[in-house]
């Protein structure tokens, strides 16, 4: 083949639009070099006494910058100008001084040597990240911290130290004191328990690691990077996280005997309702396989309700308005029907009384191995108004009878039970003039849960989604479906 | 002398790569290329009943719609099935899909069928228990509604299973119809039977 001929092939294969892009990525190779936001945006964390928040990172060459104004803004009056090449920034009446393009720089009058060249950047003042504690600590006149490579930046001695215990009693588990309260995301997968602190100055002294002398929970990590801090403890059981009420204290230990530290006390006599066979540990299709729980020791006492805020950590659920979440209204919801659940003398479990995170299978195996008579899923919703109770949808099938249930239908046993749930509240919610339906819905994990489930989806009460985060709107629901939960209990029949 | 001979090359060249992009241009497709992807749909046009959700009854409500159908049951039940999502991607919905929200494939085989959604139809999907239910129960009961025989149904979501639709739907379950059925009707809505 001549090469007129394959050069002929060669174009009918390839149009003259396909080698647009080539052209374009080519221009892009060839076009010089400047400083541009890392891939993948990286941040600073930033911690003082009076604040902590985040500036972003640029990535020129293989150094990282920080705009200097923006590290500064929020610890003080600022202001800037520019001069041709040089650039003043003066800061509650110091004053710095950078030339573009050049190492050399004065803080206060003194001349020092930027670990890399100044530049000026849309208005912003780029510095070496390495150079920041030299030009801040004269500026601040207070010691400063950089931690470079985990990108954690510390003023004034800001702080947050923890210490780590192993108690035995009133059940195995490694208690966490903080210095300072304390809310970070919680993530459980299998062997380990994460927390992620991102807004607090976390800080632990080597070694990094520390082992524990218990066949539960071996041992805590504690590691920074990316602007966080997170502590790691690892374990040969699923873990569960209770913070005391000041938020100072965190208790880790294993989820039966967390469970069964925070049961209350019942009021009454134990449920007549028989105690639900645990789920089998088998999985839902496409889901990951359940971690396997043990049921809790059979003497001890039962909860009667469990409330489940749905949502949690990273899982935000429906962004109700550009700044509600429906894991904080969930939230919200759940601490008040528990505080009214426990007025009514009913012992309550919350599955979460903070921004952690829980699977739906981690939700169904608590509610289950609790043996929890009545099980109330929160949710929050922009689409219409009141209140809507949910209960499983399932097939028509017969109930599973014996000492195991199917995972995918645990319901099936006690969906007369739920729907009967459902009227009481339903009855509840309407004395208080709430609007109210009742409905069949696919929502995990109601099929899961081998008892009475429910799961409630609150609306606003008219058309304004703030409505949703009134301390009066939820309290008016929570008081509600307290009521209808305490009438069920009594065997009420609407 | 050496840009000028240069220069008259590169002129050259240009001219003669434009005329074969010319001569590519006008040469005939292959015949491979000229068949249409999908057969044309045949008959004379039929009712087709779309269950179409409306968020402000928060329930169902039937809409016929006149459709031409294939008689492939997959290709039928993917054609109900744009219809009732291009009803939703009207001005004038009752329920909002995100825009590009599609129907990838539908397969048929033995009273089930699979439902493989497009990734914008579920990764710009409203958030909540309500509006994402709407959503399901309505693919669920237009297909069963125009397919005999379906017992029940699964969506994927761009050939994948995925847990939910938007943080609440249950996906990773089959849908049994009767119970969707019977859902429907509780609802308030449109039943099939």
């Amino acid at each position: 083949m001549r090469w007129t001929e394959r050069w002929r092939d060669w174009l009918r294969q390839r149009p003259v639009h396909s080698s647009v892009p080539a052209l374009f990525l080519l221009l892009l190779l060839l076009w010089p070099p400047q400083a541009r936001p890392a891939a993948g945006q990286e941040y600073l964390s930033v911690y003082s006494p009076r604040t902590s928040f985040s500036v972003p990172l640029q990535q020129n060459g293989a150094k990282e910058y920080v705009g200097i104004l923006d590290l500064l803004d929020p610890l003080g009056e600022l202001s800037a100008r520019q001069d041709g090449r040089k650039w003043k920034v003066r800061f509650q009446g110091m004053e710095m001084e950078f030339q573009e393009g050049k190492t050399g720089a004065k803080v206060g009058g003194k001349r020092l040597e930027l670990s890399a060249p100044f530049y000026g950047q849309s208005g912003r003042c780029i510095v070496p990240l390495s150079s920041v504690v030299p030009l801040l600590s004269p500026l601040l006149r207070q010691p400063v911290e950089l931690h470079e490579s985990a990108r954690r930046l510390f003023i004034a001695g800001a702080a947050v130290h923890f210490t780590a215990e192993l108690v035995h009693s009133p059940a195995d588990a490694v208690v966490l004191n903080f210095s300072a309260p304390v809310n970070p995301s919680i993530a459980t997968e299998p062997g380990r328990l994460r927390m992620t602190f991102v807004r607090e100055p976390l800080l632990h002294p080597s070694p990094s690691a520390i082992s524990f002398d218990d066949k539960y929970v071996t041992s805590l990590n504690y590691h920074e990077a990316e602007g966080v801090a997170e502590l790691t403890l690892n374990s040969s059981v699923p873990l569960l996280a209770r913070f005391s009420p000041d938020r100072k204290s965190i208790t880790v230990g294993p989820v039966v005997q967390i469970v069964a530290q925070a049961r209350p006390q019942p009021a009454a006599p134990a449920p007549s309702t028989p105690a639900a066979p645990p789920a089998s540990a088998g999985a839902a299709p496409g889901q990951a396989p359940a971690p396997a729980v043990a049921a809790p020791p059979p003497s001890a006492p039962p909860p009667v309700v469990v409330v489940d805020a749905s949502h949690g950590g990273t899982e935000a659920g429906a962004a109700l308005s550009d700044n509600l979440a429906e894991k904080d209204v969930t939230l919200g919801i759940a601490l008040r029907l528990h505080n009214d659940l426990e007025a009514r003398g009913l012992p309550t479990m919350l599955l979460r009384n903070n921004d952690s995170a829980l699977s739906l299978e981690q939700r169904a195996i608590l509610a289950n191995t609790s043996r929890a008579r009545f099980y109330i899923s929160i949710h929050a919703g922009s689409l219409g108004m009141g209140v809507r109770l949910f209960t499983a949808l399932l097939p028509p099938i017969t109930p599973a009878s014996g000492p195991f249930l199917p995972w995918d239908t645990a319901q099936a046993t006690f969906l007369s039970s739920s729907q009967s749930l459902s009227r009481n509240i339903a009855s509840e919610l309407a004395k208080a003039n709430l609007a109210t339906r009742q409905m069949a819905a696919p929502l995990p994990p109601l099929n899961h849960i081998a008892t009475a489930a429910l799961a409630v989806e609150v609306a606003p009460p008219g058309g304004d989604v703030i409505q949703l985060n009134s301390p009066v709107y939820q309290e008016q629901v929570a008081a509600a479906i307290a009521a209808g939960v305490a009438r069920a209990r009594q065997g009420g029949t609407p | 002398m050496t840009f000028a001979l240069l220069m008259a090359a590169a002129l050259a060249t240009g001219a003669y790569v434009w005329t074969l992009k010319r001569h590519v241009r006008q040469a005939p497709l292959s015949t491979e290329l000229q068949q249409p992807v999908a057969p044309p749909t045949a008959g004379t046009p039929v009712s087709v009943a779309l269950y179409v959700a409306d968020d402000q009854q928060g329930a169902l409500r039937r809409e016929d719609a006149s459709l031409s159908l294939p008689f492939d049951p997959a290709l039928r039940a993917q054609a109900v099935l744009r219809a009732l999502i291009a009803r939703y991607l009207q001005k004038d919905s009752p329920h909002f899909l995100p825009a590009g929200a599609d129907v990838n494939d539908v397969y048929v085989v033995n009273g089930t069928a699979v439902v493989d959604l497009n990734d914008a139809f579920a990764s710009g999907h409203r958030s909540g228990v309500m509006v994402e239910e709407l959503t399901v129960l309505s693919l669920v009961q237009t297909l069963a509604a125009n397919l005999t025989g379906i017992a029940q149904v699964k969506i994927l979501v761009n050939g994948q299973e995925r847990d939910t639709l938007a943080g609440h739907a249950d996906l990773a379950d089959f849908y049994d119809v009767g119970a969707v059925n019977r859902a429907v009707a509780q609802m308030g809505g449109a039943s099939s039977q």
